[in-house]
């Protein structure tokens, strides 16, 4: 008996001596199983949650959504087929699909699946911080608000771009299964849980003040940042504000819930106020997972990009405008030099003159003026006859000389700021005053000591108490801004009145700063092309995997494609 | 049991060696040739007496068999030699002395041949069930710089050469693609060199060296490899002393000559920009001014923007008219819309160059050799070598590819029972380019020089131009030169590979071997652009310097023991039982580091680097463990069966699915050796069939779950884990016949049907799961390949013999069965990313893209009745594509009666999309919006049939040999050319030589119409993927090998001494406009040069003349 004991033992020994030889570890990549049982690697896999949120909007790639949004919306004017940014700025607008090949696909998934996996991923974080501790309550408090921020930054992205969406949460996705497919649930609801999150994260923001500030750890958190409680809810609550105005699909969507609308302005309004004051600009390290791609780039040559003139030639007080929209034959429309008051063009009445008032060659601080730059004639390209303009954003130059290393905003205080006047203007009762102290921030002088001022442009009166028929000051060649006039059947310009100015103060601030900017609002606002899709379809890639059918929108004809817009925008006997 | 064992063997290994008294026997003669020549190191033998001696170098041969062994019994007494078929003779063995000569027949179909590779033990050929093609050195008169293009033409096989940078190492697919997804993998066979399995990266093989190749193409008869081997096996020997005469000869070899580059890309020779007048000045561009109100001179601004001391050009002037970018048609100052105006007929004031021409430069090529190689006694035979080759290739500022290699192989037998080998070989390689090997790096700039720029000017401070195309376009106008110059890239690999062998043939019936291969192969590699690097626009990342280097390695080991018995069951019955252990492990390791903003000019290190400091390494084990058992049964030496049975154990597949079996059976049936064969005009008819599996390997990565770590250690979720992963299973049936006619003319012909199943796919999931995908067991391929190898002697007198060899192959690749829904693949190139559908019933390699109309069928329906006619609006125009021209006109009338600018509306028009006049029409018709373009069939990427013909001829002393190797029916993407019409500069733009009527405006090459994209005209340039203009026919005959030799003889009373002067890739046939059909990029699901038929950039491949001089002594 003892020594068949012996022998058993020698013979398990013996076995578990010999490791199976053909087991190898795979020691160039991180699992669950590794990450999610050292509280040093979660606290990396959750910390760098808004990195890889970011990277699903305008950080990391040239194909996404971004791109397109910013041709659609006529942010940028590129024919080039890059990017799908020539399929998409066609007039007329082209339907989006879903179908395998069609042109954006990549840039329609890149923008999904970054989206979704941030979300899954803060919630595999909140998950296994139900097993494991970070090693304080303050910092499994802070690891557990964070992923909930990012689990309502993440699909509100999502609810802004796409029609439906995935609402992902820590229940849904046992580790043991990490193939669990969630259906799709609409942007309405997806936008609903988003709200949801971050309402939950503020709330766990105010109850654990212990969590703060965010340690200020090289990439991770907000990078660069050491987040204090109270910017922590300022900036929350202005992603609710973005979201919960910007989801909005058409301009009766945008409409006040009191109005039939499906945007509760009052409560865009409370967020708008308890939010950001400052420019949210995050620490940009494009080598660290941190990078603002296509913006930055967008000093490059004018065949990649450059500003519309249909937009940014409200600024005109020359006549310049006037002509072009004059001008019934598309196809000879050409440059118009932009004479204007407004500093946030290069000064002078001749092209030499703003050639020489632009921005320096390596950039400028980008809260500096001009934001714009009139380029030297040589580097112009043929391009679109309807936008082509003289003009490239010059912002991020700077930034992009410094490698793209750097502060750059990805929600601009006055972006925050226009919502909330956009919500006094269109709650029941609108608030005049409030909305014009909002939109007369940024386009004002420095009157008051107003260190927002970048316009110099003449203030709105507080008198003001009409959103259609009341002209911005100045005389009807001087006024800013101009837009093409429905009397003259766009075939000339009047006088903007304070919903003209507050989207012109919306499109220069918010210009090439923040995710759709000008696509979110002027699909709310009937300000884009017709036809314009407002929204992309589930990707392909989705779409196989749940092997349901292809669809699309826009184009002709196409559900979720714009009626025809303001400013002409762009019906036959239009301006197209 | 084990002791009497002991006993037996311990009395058999002494009646080995004690010597017994007796008279001896003495058997003595000469072996010839069937043409009368003496034939040299033939095998004399005497099997039952496990004794073997070779001729001399007079072609004679003496055995001296001590008395003792001496019987008076009958014995065979057998002589082979390679080339030839072997003889045997019945012997009675008595004391004393017999002369029995030989005379051998040629060997015309090679089926007496012994090969190695699929087989269990050395067979002759004429004994396999399946096809083992074999190309020994005789077949080989012409080393190319590396194995595999000197293979090229010569195995049936589709080799391709995609890229001519010196180094690269063409892909090869011996029966078509076996993956749908090969990324991280590789479609190319197995290769192993004298037995050790070896990492590929073959240029670092000195072909000089190579003995003999065998190749096996599918798992029929690859299955004796097992899970690696489903694409076949290519085995290299490498030249030992086995067949030397006693004592040591030298051999010497040199061989000088230049490459340089065949064909031309065709780069626009004329312009059509706006000038003045004169002609001489260009108009430059200012707003609100009429277009010709400034002019400036083109020269003048280059000198002026590129003296510029800056790191970066300035600002050129504009131009109203400018090819390079986003082009409408509109321009300031132009009525009218030029596009559609201007035809490019103008010529470029001044000097004007070819950029091509510029960049290509013949450099020398030199390879020198040494090798000795020896037999001492009967027991010691070696081989050693010493090479070095130095290919430069042939483009400016580049220095091409350089080895040097070294071998030492051993042969030695150890009594009468152990053999031992051992080869070792080292080389050192380093070449150049791989920075501006595809991409859009210099390749593609190339593409985007005008006439007029002069890409060797330098400015004052003796620095390249960097900008002498003025026009837009930005970084893509940099002079391709200045990269080459400055953007240096080094790659150097240091590789040894050796292996030792163990034979213990205790008894003639039973034999062990034993073998240990090993591999070892480390590089290094660097890129660096030093401060101070010129740009057309500022650049700080690029300006201040950029260096990156690294290291890799790759090791692997792997050994074997086998244990063969053979047994006569019955007179006629002749069994071989095998059975064997393998063990293999390779691992792979890389490093590397990049940084910018150098501190210091001129210093290459890592440290000098101040900023975007990066680090990244990887570092991956495979293990696999093996056991093989097999049985060979021989009746009557004209039915052989052959089975085996292996058993794979691999760390690369999931964890549940360790193991795999792999197995084959084959026959083999010598009909003509049957004694009622009648047909006598068939002298030799070998049947044969075989049924095997084998497999192709996972990725490392595959079966794991991983997270990304990014940059700053940012994790993202990225691939599910597969615990259940299997190994691609390759079915593959192969029959055959091996014929000689008339005793002379040698005919294979074989065919092969393989079904791939369980592949290995990255396969999309749930972005609600937070990953990308997973790798899955999802679909099948089936492959049907049709092979023909004929032998043809034509003239075999003494002085005067001709050969001629065919070998012909046709294969084609379908989806059988996919698992997944439909999806769009393609090589990592802006444009072919999507150029592939993986669908089940789709040929692999079906290009998928846009199509211009070309029949009046390609119309709707309500519009062809308006079609095809003299007076139709649809016509044909003189290319062939179908184009509006409205009723009563023809194609020819767009000058003459102004109708370029005239424009049928959308609502008018096809699908509702306006046409432009007599422009290329896109088709359009998808189903849930007509106006969509559709994406259809384009052609495929693969060959529709391969052949070769090989030509030797010698009259005495002087011999030619020529190979033609031609490829039919594939298709490639032209992108270069393709994307060239962005700017005007692909040379079908030149409408110089043209009539009015056939002249085309500049936009009929610019882009489709909308609503594809806003500024569209035409046009073929359209989108950015492929279209029916752009994929092209890329059939294909080179003349890839011409030799002509004399062989001198003796000089100066040594020596043996011969002279050649030979070409190759001399002279291609083809209709395709690219620089070489013979193209393809590397990367992507394909993951083969053959397969990723994309023109893109690439290094063109090279064309060589040289003269050689070797001898031996």
């Amino acid at each position: 008996m003892t020594k068949r004991y012996l022998f058993g033992g020698i013979l398990v020994l013996t076995l578990a001596a010999c490791a199976n030889p053909l087991d190898i570890a795979n020691l160039n990549d991180p699992d669950r199983t590794r990450t999610f049982t050292n509280p040093q690697d979660l606290q990396v896999f959750i910390s760098g949650l808004y990195a890889v949120a970011h990277q699903a909007t305008v950080g990391g790639s040239n194909d996404g959504l971004q791109t397109q949004m910013a041709v659609m919306s006529m942010e940028n004017v590129s024919g080039l087929a890059n990017f799908a940014m020539g399929p998409r700025s066609a007039l007329p607008r082209n339907a989006i699909t879903n179908q395998r090949g069609s042109q954006g696909n990549a840039g329609n998934y890149n923008d999904w699946l970054r989206g979704h996996r941030a979300a899954r991923q803060a919630a595999l974080g909140l998950a296994a911080l139900t097993n494991i501790s970070l090693g304080s309550p303050a910092a499994d408090a802070r690891a557990r608000l964070f992923c909930r921020f990012i689990q309502g930054v993440a699909l509100g992205n999502l609810a802004l771009a796409y029609d439906s969406a995935s609402i992902l949460t820590e229940n849904d996705n046992p580790q043991a299964d990490a193939a669990v497919t969630v259906p799709l649930s609409g942007y309405r609801a997806v936008m609903t849980a988003a709200l949801g999150y971050l309402d939950s994260s503020i709330a766990m923001a105010n109850a654990n003040p212990t969590a703060f500030p965010f340690p200020v750890t090289a990439n991770f958190w907000i990078n660069g940042i050491g987040v204090t409680q109270a910017q922590f809810i300022q900036i929350a609550r202005s992603y609710k504000a973005r979201f919960r105005a910007s989801v909005a699909r058409t301009p009766a969507e945008r409409r006040d819930v009191s109005a039939g609308g499906i945007v509760d302005w009052a409560q865009v309004i409370a967020d708008a106020n308890a939010g950001i004051t400052a420019n949210f600009e995050p620490q940009m390290d494009r080598l660290n997972g941190w990078d603002v791609v296509w913006f930055a780039q967008h000093h490059a040559s004018a065949a990649w990009h450059q500003m519309s003139q249909f937009w940014i030639g409200e600024a005109d007080t020359s006549g310049s405008y006037n002509t072009y929209l004059a001008n019934t034959v598309p196809s000879t429309r050409t440059q118009i030099l932009i004479v204007t008051p407004d500093r946030r063009f290069p000064a002078g009445t001749t092209r030499s003159a703003q050639n020489t008032n632009s921005p320096p060659s390596v950039g400028q601080p980008f809260a500096n003026t001009p934001y714009f730059r009139n380029r030297p004639s040589g580097s112009d390209i043929a391009g679109d006859p309807l936008q082509v303009s003289m003009y490239d954003f010059w912002r991020g130059r700077a930034f992009q000389q410094a490698s793209r290393v750097g502060r750059y905003p990805v929600m601009t205080a006055a972006e925050i700021r226009l919502l909330a006047a956009e919500g006094y203007l269109r709650i029941p009762t609108p608030n005049f005053t409030e909305a014009i102290n909002r939109i007369n921030a940024t386009r004002g002088d420095t009157t008051g000591g107003n260190v927002n001022a970048k316009g110099f442009l003449p203030r709105i009166p507080l008198t003001v108490a009409d959103t259609i028929s009341v002209a911005v000051p100045g005389s009807a060649a001087g006024c800013v801004p101009k837009v093409p006039d429905a009397a003259q059947n766009y075939r000339g310009s009047r006088c903007g009145n304070i919903w003209d100015a507050l989207k012109y103060e919306y499109r220069l601030e918010t210009a090439y700063a923040g995710y759709g900017m000008w696509f979110f609002a002027g699909r709310g606002w009937g300000d884009l092309p017709q036809y314009t899709a407002t929204q992309w379809p589930v990707p392909y890639n989705e779409m196989d995997a749940r092997r349901e059918a292809f669809y699309g929108f826009g184009g002709p004809g196409g559900a979720a494609a714009a009626a025809a817009g303001n400013y002409g925008l762009f019906q036959p006997g239009g301006v197209y | 049991m084990l002791h009497k064992c002991l006993k037996a063997l311990a009395v058999v290994l002494l009646a080995a060696v004690v010597p017994v008294a007796a008279q001896d026997a003495i058997l003595r003669g000469t072996v010839k040739s069937d043409r009368g020549d003496v034939v040299q190191v033939a095998a004399v033998q005497l099997p039952e007496l496990n004794l073997q001696v070779l001729t001399g170098a007079n072609g004679q041969y003496t055995f001296i068999i001590p008395g003792a062994r001496v019987r008076g019994q009958s014995l065979a007494l057998r002589v082979r030699s390679i080339g030839f078929k072997p003889v045997t003779k019945l012997i009675t063995l008595n004391a004393g002395e017999q002369t029995i000569d030989f005379t051998l027949a040629t060997d015309v179909n090679m089926l007496e041949a012994i090969v190695v590779t699929g087989v269990q033990e050395a067979t002759e050929r004429g004994k396999i069930g399946f096809d083992v093609r074999r190309v020994d050195v005789a077949n080989l008169p012409m080393a190319a710089s590396d194995p595999l293009r000197t293979l090229q033409g010569k195995i049936g096989a589709n080799i391709v050469s995609g890229s001519g940078r010196p180094g690269t190492q063409p892909s090869v697919l011996l029966r078509g693609p076996t993956m749908l997804n090969a990324a991280g993998r590789s479609q190319d066979p197995l290769y192993i060199v004298d037995g050790v399995i070896v990492n590929g990266n073959l240029p670092e093989i000195s072909p000089n060296d190579i003995e003999s190749v065998e190749v096996v193409k599918g798992a029929a008869a690859a299955s004796l490899y097992g899970a690696r081997a489903g694409n076949g096996v290519i085995t290299i020997t490498t030249k030992t002393g086995s067949r030397s005469l006693e004592g040591v000869k030298f051999s010497a070899r040199t061989e000088a000559g230049v490459s340089d580059i065949e064909r031309d890309f065709g780069l626009a020779r004329y312009h059509g920009m706006v000038t003045d007048e004169t002609g001489s000045r260009f108009c430059q561009a200012v707003t609100g001014q009429p277009a010709c109100a400034r002019t400036f001179d083109y020269v003048t601004e280059q000198n002026k923007m590129n003296n510029d001391p800056g790191l970066f050009t300035p600002d050129p002037p504009g131009f109203p008219v400018d090819p390079g970018s986003n082009a409408n048609g509109v321009a300031p100052g132009i009525t009218g819309n030029w596009l559609r105006e201007r035809f490019q007929i103008a010529s470029w004031p001044g000097t004007a160059y070819n950029a091509v021409a510029q960049a290509v430069t013949p450099h020398p090529y030199m390879s020198n050799s040494v090798d000795v190689t020896g037999r001492v006694g009967s027991a010691t035979r070696f081989y050693a070598s010493a090479t070095n080759l130095s290919e430069q290739g042939a483009i400016e500022f580049l220095k091409g590819f350089d080895r040097s290699s070294f071998r030492a192989n051993v042969d030695q037998v150890i009594g009468t029972q152990w053999t031992l080998g051992v080869t070792a070989s080292y080389a050192r390689t380093s070449n150049d380019g791989a920075n501006n090997d595809g991409g859009n790096n210099a390749f593609f700039r190339l593409t985007r020089q005008p006439a007029l720029a002069n890409d060797l000017a330098r400015d004052t401070l003796g620095r390249l131009w960097i900008r002498p195309n003025l026009q837009g376009g930005g970084s893509q106008n940099e002079n391709p030169l200045y990269s080459f110059a400055n953007a240096l890239r080094s790659d150097v690999a240091n590789r040894f590979i050796g292996g030792v062998r163990l034979q213990y043939n205790p008894m003639n019936w039973l034999n062990f071997d034993a073998n240990l291969g090993y591999d070892l192969r480390r590089t290094s590699f660097s890129q660096i652009q030093d401060k101070g690097y010129r740009t057309t626009l500022s650049d700080p990342n690029t300006n201040n310097g950029f260096i990156f280097r690294g290291g890799s390695g790759d090791e692997a080991v792997n050994g074997s023991i086998n244990m063969r018995l053979r047994r006569d069951l019955s007179t006629d019955l002749k069994a071989t039982v095998s059975a064997r252990y393998l063990f293999e492990q390779r691992d792979a390791e890389q490093n590397t580091g990049q940084g910018r903003f150098l501190s210091v000019k001129g210093v290459t290190t890592l440290d000098n680097a101040t900023q975007f400091l990066a680090v990244a390494s990887t570092f991956s084990r495979i293990r696999q463990l093996s056991q093989f058992g097999g049985v060979t049964l021989d009746y009557k030496d004209r039915y052989v069966l052959d089975a085996l049975v292996r058993r794979d154990g691999s760390s690369l597949f999931g964890v549940d699915n360790r193991w795999s079996t792999f197995g084959r059976v084959s026959m083999a049936w010598r009909a003509s050796q049957e004694p009622w064969w009648f047909l006598s005009q068939v002298s030799d008819l070998k049947l044969r069939a075989s049924y095997g599996t084998a497999g192709g390997s996972p990725r490392f990565s595959a079966q794991y779950e991983s997270f990304a770590i990014g940059g700053g250690g940012i994790l993202t979720l990225t691939t599910l884990g597969n615990r259940s992963l299997q190994p691609e299973l390759h079915k593959e049936l192969e029959v055959g016949a091996d014929m000689e006619l008339f005793g002379k003319y040698g005919i294979t012909a074989t065919y092969a049907r393989a079904n791939i199943d369980r592949q290995i796919l990255l396969v999309p999931v749930s972005s609600s799961t937070g990953y990308q995908n997973q790798w899955q067991n999802a679909g099948a391929l089936l492959n049907i390949t049709h092979e023909l190898a004929l032998n043809i002697p034509l003239l075999q007198g003494r002085e005067t013999q001709w050969s001629m060899n065919l070998v012909y192959d046709h294969n084609q690749s379908w989806i059988a069965r996919l698992d997944v829904p439909p999806y769009f693949y393609g090589p990592p190139q802006q444009g072919a990313d999507a150029m592939f559908q993986a669908r089940e019933g789709e040929r692999v390699g079906t290009f998928y893209g846009r199509y211009f109309l070309r029949a009046c069928r390609d119309l709707p329906a309500s519009f062809q009745s308006d079609c095809g006619g003299a007076n139709s609006s649809f016509q044909l125009n003189d290319e062939g594509w179908l184009v509006w021209v409205g009723r009563n006109h023809t194609p020819g009338d767009g000058i003459t009666s102004n109708l370029w600018e005239t424009q049928l509306p959308g609502a008018q028009s096809p699908w509702g999309v306006a046409v432009n006049w007599g422009m290329p029409i896109i088709l359009r018709g998808n189903p849930n919006n007509q106006t969509d373009a559709l994406i259809v069939p384009l052609g495929n990427a693969l060959p529709d049939f391969r052949f070769a013909i090989t030509q030797n001829f010698r009259w005495r002393a002087l011999s030619l040999y020529a190979l033609l190797d031609a490829a039919i029916g594939q298709r490639v993407w032209d992108e270069g050319f393709h994307w060239a019409h962005l700017d005007f500069l692909s040379h079908d733009v030149d409408q110089v030589g043209k009539t009015v009527e056939s002249a085309k405006p500049i936009g009929y090459y610019y882009r489709a119409a909308p609503p594809d994209n806003g500024n569209g005209l035409g046009g073929f340039y359209d989108i950015l993927g492929p279209n029916n203009f752009s994929v092209e026919d890329a059939s294909y005959a080179k003349l890839r090998e011409l030799s002509l030799s004399y062989h001198l003889g003796r000089v100066g009373g040594s020596g043996d001494w011969d002279l050649s002067v030979s070409g190759r890739n001399l002279l291609t046939i083809t209709g395709y406009r690219g620089f070489d059909p013979e193209v393809g990029i590397a990367g992507g699901d394909g993951a083969s040069r053959a397969i990723n038929a994309v023109d893109a950039f690439v290094f063109p491949n090279l064309r060589q003349f040289t003269v050689r001089l070797s001898t031996s002594f």
